[in-house]
């Protein structure tokens, strides 16, 4: 169990090497409770062919919402989702929190809808060669005066880990850094036989569905308009398995 | 109060003070903070939203709008009496009942997004 703020959380580990990194990169927030059931789980895939590595699926409940290529960041996904129940200060009107991914470069952040991180396979992998990543937390706070992603100050821990079952030499910063990052664009998805544009003000119309609820919604209203003033709008097919465009672009 | 069928062309529409509009590219996105509802408009309805400032009914309207766009006058009040009847289904006018149903559809989930269990 791991203590985070008031509460005490379960994660559950598939493996006892899962479980150890885990416990090395939150020892001093671990908790014994009985009573506490676990709300997060890294279960680690099999391995069928000669020299594959194991892939690490990240449950929240029963939902599936993170496939990491290594245990640094399962692990980091599950910090990640857990400083979400931390609470939290004031946030300035300037800044709303989004339910999307966010795909990201060393200097520029694209706002994807949640299907696609899921459904695309090895999506992970072929992020990391394009010198991308996937931020790991559960939702994007945007700064919509500057059209920025703001990424996080880690809460629970800065620890610098790594499991030697990963075996890759020197230790990883799996948790990306904390800052700003300006966003390029916003994927929306497009049903099939939809033929209507991705226009902005159906990108805000959907914000409003997925804006989380610091701020009067009229605020939010203005906010995701103030936002979408000044970055690209994407149509992402509802069916399409490859990496979306944007982030092909992102990473030129 | 006013059903939204009976709304004619002597309609004098006013929308509501409560409803936020953003308009973007030609489009308007609207939040109805009295009944916690988002909609958005086509090109065309949200010329017309922006016309109904309670001054004039929707005969003197479609008199100016038809002339400026240089389209058929009668077509145009048939749309426009239609548009302005799906407004006030929707809540967004004042003096008119609003469809429960309508509303509905369009109403934001208090819990979604909202705290993660």
């Amino acid at each position: 169990m791991v203590r985070v703020g008031d509460l005490h959380i379960g994660v559950r580990s598939s493996t006892l090497g899962v479980r150890d990194a885990f416990e090395q990169a939150l020892s001093e927030h671990l908790v014994d409770d009985p009573e506490a059931q676990p709300s997060y789980a890294i279960y680690q895939t099999e391995v069928t062919l000669r020299g594959a590595r194991p892939r690490y699926r990240v449950y929240h409940n029963c939902d599936h919402i993170f496939t990491a290529s290594s245990l640094d960041r399962a692990v980091a996904v599950v910090i990640a989702n857990l400083e979400h129940h931390l609470p939290r200060g004031m946030i300035p009107r300037s800044v709303l929190e989004l339910d999307v991914a966010a795909v990201v470069s060393p200097s520029a952040a694209v706002l994807l809808p949640w299907p696609v991180p899921y459904r695309v396979p090895d999506m992970e992998l072929r992020l990391k060669r394009s010198g991308l990543r996937q931020l790991e937390g559960a939702s994007v706070f945007v700064d919509v005066a500057s059209a920025e992603v703001l990424v996080p100050r880690r809460r629970l821990t800065d620890r610098r880990w790594q499991h030697p079952s990963d075996g890759r030499g020197a230790a990883t910063t799996p948790l990306a850094a904390s800052g700003r990052l300006r966003i390029a664009s916003w994927g929306l998805l497009r049903s099939v036989g939809d033929s209507m544009p991705q226009t902005r003000a159906r990108a805000v119309w959907h914000g409003m569905s997925i804006v989380f609820g610091h701020h009067p919604q009229a605020d939010n209203l203005r906010g995701l308009a103030e936002l979408v003033g000044q970055i690209d709008i994407d149509a992402i097919d509802s069916y399409e398995e490859a990496v979306p465009f944007s982030m092909r672009w992102l990473a030129t | 109060m006013l059903q939204a069928d009976d709304i004619d062309m002597t309609f004098v529409g006013r929308v509501r003070p409560d409803v936020a509009a953003e308009i973007l590219d030609g489009e308007a996105v609207l939040y109805h903070e009295g009944n916690n509802t988002v909609h958005m408009l086509s090109p065309t309805a949200t010329i017309l939203w922006e016309c109904l400032d309670g001054a004039v009914d929707l005969d003197t309207l479609v008199g100016e709008l038809s002339a400026a766009y240089q389209v058929d006058r009668e077509q145009m009040l048939r749309d426009v009496v239609a548009a302005v009847q799906d407004f006030g289904r929707r809540g967004l006018l004042v003096g008119v009942r609003a469809d429960a149903d309508v509303v509905a559809s369009s109403a934001l989930d208090p819990a979604s997004p909202g705290e993660r269990p």
